[in-house]
């Protein structure tokens, strides 16, 4: 497994776990549990902290972290993600208009939340397709 | 419609090369070992750059690495 590889497992895993903690409070627990905020911090930050353990020494200086077919599959999952942004962004747009109709508004709070979802969200697609890339070999350049 | 085909001999290479790990043929020619590893299962067409320093790695030319067949055009 390459680094490429490796931090897109890490962007998956990190992903997801936000996405949980996010359903898991505005479902069960309710939105005023600042403890659950806390959980959801640490298990971010402990996650990023984990990059230090996670990314191996080089086995010799000729070693190379990277190359041409790394940036041909993280260029098409870019491509790729940026399309789902697009879906995402006009669907959110949209489909309340059709769902709530014109007239209702929503609290301010709201906002930073959808955008903060459409990071997590759009992070988790973009590590998603770079893993299914590798998974299919990376095949590319034909 | 043409019926597109490539070979390469980079397997047999590396065993005529006294056994050469595909982390030291990865080495030489500057990519990760999944690279190497993807174009030896024919999964990654290498770039032209890419194909000219693996052949060079082992002292040969590129056709001699790399063939393509193009049958049908």
């Amino acid at each position: 497994m390459n680094r490429a590889q490796k931090g897109a497992w890490l962007g998956l895993t990190v992903s997801v776990l936000l996405l949980l903690v996010w359903f898991f409070k505005s479902t069960v627990v309710g939105r005023r549990s600042w403890m659950l905020d806390l959980f959801g911090l640490l298990a971010v930050l402990g996650l990023t902290g984990s990059l230090l353990i996670f990314f191996r020494r080089k086995q010799s200086r000729a070693e190379v972290d990277s190359d041409e077919r790394d940036k041909l599959i993280s260029r098409r999952a870019l491509i790729a993600t940026y399309f789902f942004l697009w879906c995402l962004l006009i669907a959110i747009c949209v489909i309340p208009q059709f769902v709530i109709g014109q007239e209702h508004r929503i609290p301010l709070g709201v906002l930073p939340l959808v955008l903060f979802g459409i990071m997590i969200i759009c992070n988790l697609v973009y590590s998603a397709v770079i893993l299914v890339q590798y998974g299919r070999g990376g095949k590319g350049g034909e | 419609m043409a019926n597109n085909e490539r070979k390469n001999q980079i397997r047999r290479l590396r065993f005529e090369n006294g056994e050469m790990t595909q982390q030291r043929l990865a080495d030489a020619a500057g990519v990760t070992r999944q690279t190497i590893l993807a174009i030896e299962a024919g999964k990654y067409a290498p770039s032209l750059p890419l194909a000219f320093r693996i052949a060079r790695t082992f002292g040969m030319r590129v056709e001699d690495v790399f063939q393509y067949s193009d049958e049908g055009s």
